[in-house]
């Protein structure tokens, strides 16, 4: 269930980096590879790199505090979203910048970035959810799982 | 016309270079090529392939041997761009081109040096960098007097590697190379040449002429040649005319369902048609192959009437072959196969059958042409829902025209 995301070091500000101590996520796939920063949904505080009100910010994954008023959820499915299931919510769509994604054990490209919502609970504090969307054929026999994140402007 | 010296310029891991040009990102990083439908790999970069990945490998087998590599999807349309480019390039370079394969093709090198202003070493290694600042692909370049000792040099010369065989240093080149790695050497010729004590190229140039032709028949004769720098077969600028063309493949899992058949059956011929319309040719037999698991279980040939690429006349070629194949295996491949081809331009019209191709089928083609590949199609298709429901569910395969070999 996209478990985890990656984006580029060069590709966050230096500011964000420090701020959110950026630095202990840090990976590289090969000694000539570009760093990464791993954004995993397993982290003791789960983030994304999302792209909101016009800049680049790092936010909550999901939310998991049960005196929040937001969903206790790390995903949303499309349908769900659709069927106004979270409308009380108002959620607020939002692009989540990535390079590659993980489900189940496989790495896949992320050409543009993943479709997120965005909910803000009680206290004003936000929290963003992953779009899910049935699989395509391909990406099932890629990962072997029926749904996938919503791509921007791609379908694997 | 002949040339003194041929080059081979071969990409290396082209795919995965090919991906590298448009995601940045992907640089150094572990990297397979998915293929069919993204079950297995079908190209790695070098850095996958150090994790013992390699191709054909199961996505599943290849995530456990490299749990940080990344896969991504083939591309077959992106890659023949970049395939394109690096043919234009080399073509500003060079007098006479040949596109052997999509990754790989032969040039005449003998206006390299003046092209760049350079001796041989150093024109090849600018031809290396014009290719990798141009096109954006590293390639590996072989330069000899002949086809195969170029294609050797390249080979030898991988990753990213620059290889002038000439009459000094031949001899040595050759003895570290073992016989297995000359292209048209396969594993039994192989053992047949070991058997006679030849292990090494320069045993093979060596050899006795005729006992080389007693074993591979003439066509190892010709490598015997090319071995000893003299150049035995062309530069081939554009290829010559196809003898068949076929499309088809797998059936997506065997089936014994009659509207699947049907339905596979005329979407083959509508790639044939295609494929006839791209390269100017019309058929005038056409062959149905049906397969059980790749054993060809059946196979079927009805002459036309007249030349065609029309839908109707092939649609009523193929049906009754189709009706008329056994029922009692479950099949799993089909093609569909044009025969005895003949240029457009060149066929006396009838006046008493169906044109070669009618006023439908052109507005069919305008059609898809403009909107994409299958946007207009024969309702008979519609059992293969799986296909027309999510884009990413096809069974295409990689049609670049005008190379000589896959």
């Amino acid at each position: 269930m996209c478990t985890a995301i990656t984006l580029a070091w060069r590709e966050i500000p230096r500011k964000l980096i420090r701020r959110f101590q950026l630095e202990e996520r840090v990976i590289q796939r090969s000694e000539t590879a570009d760093k990464e920063i791993l954004f995993l949904q397993r982290h003791r505080q789960p983030l994304l790199p999302v792209f909101y009100q016009g800049e680049l910010q790092i936010l909550p994954w999901g939310n998991r505090q049960r005196n929040s008023s937001a969903p206790l959820a790390w995903w949303c499915d499309v349908a769900t979203l659709q069927s106004g299931a979270w409308a009380q919510y108002h959620p607020e769509p939002v692009e989540i910048l990535a390079n590659f994604g993980l489900e189940r054990g496989v790495w896949f490209l992320i050409r543009e970035g993943l479709q997120g919502v965005l909910i803000h609970d009680q206290r004003e504090q936000p929290s963003v959810y992953l779009l899910l969307q049935p699989a395509s054929h391909y990406y099932q026999v890629m990962t072997g799982y029926h749904r996938e994140p919503v791509f921007l402007g791609e379908q694997i | 016309m002949g040339t003194t010296l041929i080059g081979h310029i071969d990409s290396d891991c082209f795919y995965v270079s090919c991906e590298r040009v448009r995601s940045y990102t992907l640089r150094g990083v572990p990297c397979g090529v998915l293929g069919n439908q993204g079950a297995c790999v079908i190209a790695k970069s070098y850095e996958l392939k150090s994790y013992g990945v390699k191709t054909g490998h199961p996505i599943w087998e290849a995530k456990k041997l490299c749990p940080h590599a990344v896969f991504v999807k083939r591309d077959f349309r992106w890659y023949e761009v970049i395939s394109r480019r690096l043919l234009d390039l080399l073509k500003m370079v060079s007098p006479r081109v040949e596109y052997y394969s999509i990754d790989e093709m032969f040039f005449d090198a003998g206006e390299l040096q003046r092209y760049f202003q350079l001796p041989l070493q150093e024109a090849t290694r600018a031809l290396q960098t014009l290719v990798q600042d141009e096109v954006g692909v590293p390639v590996s370049i072989g330069i000899a007097p002949s086809r195969a000792l170029a294609k050797l040099g390249s080979d030898a010369a991988k990753p990213f590697g620059v290889r002038i065989v000439d009459r000094e240093n031949c001899e040595a080149f050759l003895r570290s190379q073992p016989v297995g790695e000359l292209c048209g050497i396969g594993r039994r010729s192989e053992r047949k040449l070991q058997d006679r004590n030849i292990h090494t190229c320069w045993d093979f140039r060596q050899a006795d002429r005729l006992l080389i032709r007693d074993l591979l028949t003439i066509k190892g004769e010709a490598l015997w040649w090319e071995l000893r720098g003299d150049s035995v077969t062309p530069i081939q600028t554009s290829r010559p005319p196809h003898k068949a063309i076929a499309r088809g493949g797998s059936c997506g899992g065997k089936t014994s369902d009659p509207e699947r058949i049907r339905a596979w059956a005329v979407r083959n011929i509508e790639r044939l048609i295609e494929a006839l319309d791209h390269h100017r040719v019309y058929a005038r037999h056409i062959s149905l192959q049906i397969d059980a698991n790749k054993t060809a279980l059946w196979l079927g040939r009805t002459p036309l009437a007249v030349p065609s690429a029309s839908f109707r006349t092939i649609y009523d070629a193929v049906m009754p072959m189709l009706a008329a194949a056994p029922q009692d295996h479950l099949v799993s491949h089909m093609h569909i196969i044009a025969e005895n081809l003949v240029w457009r331009d060149r066929i006396q019209k009838s006046l008493f059958f169906e044109d070669a191709q009618s006023p439908l089928d052109q507005i069919k083609r305008n059609i898809n042409q403009k909107l994409g590949r299958f946007a207009i199609r024969s309702a008979e298709t519609l059992p293969l829902h799986e296909i027309y429901h999510d884009t990413t569910h096809n069974y295409d395969i990689c049609d670049i025209s005008g190379k000589m070999c896959f």
